[in-house]
């Protein structure tokens, strides 16, 4: 479980290079991955469902960038992209593809299927939390 | 001092923040925080493909269109604009030093990214990370890292030559395909797993995150067709695993 958690980091801020986020904030930006694979692990080991540790991982990482992005006074997709990224489905896509390949259509249906549920528990935990987080704004922003 | 220059160095800024992969609504607030407090009134509408910025000063209306067809990902240059754009936004009309704005702007737009073999390295990282999460073992680490480098190696020399985003992504899941048969045929590794860190660093992320973030918004129009564009991604990426695991398939490989 550490030894993942430490994935997930290594994982975000190789990301975070790629994408060429600033120095200062690469560990930042691990670390919002780190919480989110450590949340995803959770809900995988008591509930068992993949879609639902996915939908739970990107609220995590949705929070985390939003308190890094005020912290800091940066834009929160500095934070929520190279966390994002190791969520998305990308095993089961290659399995939906390799499925259909071999003309196991309904295998490859089942996997497809699988993949849209794990994009959109990504879609629906980010736009949970950033729409909460625009309607606080919002209030600062009225008062 | 003039309102071209104003409408100009607004408009630059909002054209680097979509450039480099900054979303909608980042663009259109830039801009409008920019100039709110030295114009009578600003008008913005952006779309991934294009801004279109008219101001009011005076009774008299200014517009400036801007094509943008350069997408890129570059989350240190968004990071310098936005808090570029929240300075100039104190600045009053009469005391404006428009010329020092301008410059730095251009030298951000200048900037470079991390050298590239950092990069190199933080792609083998990030795929072998990736795979490890995704449940792969620790003997897909070497290979899986090392595929991962030269798929960025050749990933940097396409798109270096002016490729289009779609070759790219075909030809990066060949290549990846490739690999990952020559090193599970030696018994390095799974060459499902080795498959799957690697193309995580072709994962349209931004495009996926950005996408949302503009549905969220109400910028419908954008948020669509960056979905489309992340979609268009992912096909390209399946185009190329899958002739090549095909093609294996057909000269009877074992897999």
């Amino acid at each position: 479980m550490i030894f993942q958690i430490l994935y997930g980091f290594l994982a975000t801020t190789g990301f975070g290079i790629l994408f060429n986020i600033p120095k200062r904030h690469i560990v930042e930006a691990g670390i919002s991955g780190a919480i989110g694979w450590a949340g995803y692990l959770t809900i995988m080991r008591v509930y068992g469902s993949s879609v639902g540790a996915t939908f739970i991982a990107s609220v995590l990482i949705g929070i985390m960038g939003e308190f890094f992005a005020r912290h800091t006074r940066n834009p929160v997709t500095i934070f929520i992209i190279p966390a994002i990224i190791p969520l998305v489905p990308g095993v089961t896509s290659y399995k939906a593809i390799k499925a259909l390949l071999d003309g196991r259509n309904k295998e490859a249906l089942e996997l497809g299927i699988l993949t849209a549920g794990i994009a959109l528990a990504i879609a629906s935990g980010l736009i949970l939390v950033i729409s909460f987080f625009r309607l606080r704004g919002q209030k600062q922003k009225n008062q | 001092m003039n309102i071209n220059e104003l409408l100009k160095l607004a408009s630059f800024a909002g054209q680097m923040i979509l450039e480099n992969g900054g979303e909608t609504y980042r663009a259109e607030d830039t801009m409008v925080r920019m100039l709110a407090n030295k114009v009578d009134d600003v008008e913005t509408f952006v779309t991934p493909t294009g801004i279109f910025m008219s101001v009011e000063q005076g009774g008299a209306i200014y517009t400036k269109v801007s094509r943008i067809t350069k997408r890129d990902t570059d989350l240190n240059k968004i990071a310098h604009v936005n808090d570029l754009s929240r300075r100039f936004s104190k600045e009053e009309w009469k005391t404006l030093d428009i010329v020092k704005y301008t410059e730095e702007l251009k030298y951000i737009n200048s900037m470079g990214k991390y050298n590239d073999l950092l990069r190199i390295f933080a792609s083998g990282l990030a795929a072998a990370a990736s795979m490890m999460m995704l449940g792969g073992s620790s003997n897909d680490f070497i290979p899986t890292f090392i595929t991962a480098m030269l798929l960025q190696v050749s990933v940097m020399f396409f798109r270096r030559i002016g490729f289009p985003t779609f070759i790219v992504n075909c030809l990066g899941g060949g290549f990846v395909t490739i690999f990952s048969i020559l090193f599970s045929q030696f018994g390095l590794g799974s060459l499902d797993m080795i498959i799957i860190g690697s193309i995580m660093t072709l994962v349209p992320g931004v495009a996926i995150t950005n996408s949302l973030r503009d549905i969220i918004w109400g910028d419908l129009v954008s948020g669509t067709s960056r979905g489309v564009d992340a979609l268009i991604a992912a096909v390209g990426i399946a185009t190329g695993v899958g002739t090549f695991l095909r093609l294996w398939d057909m000269i009877g490989g074992i897999r």
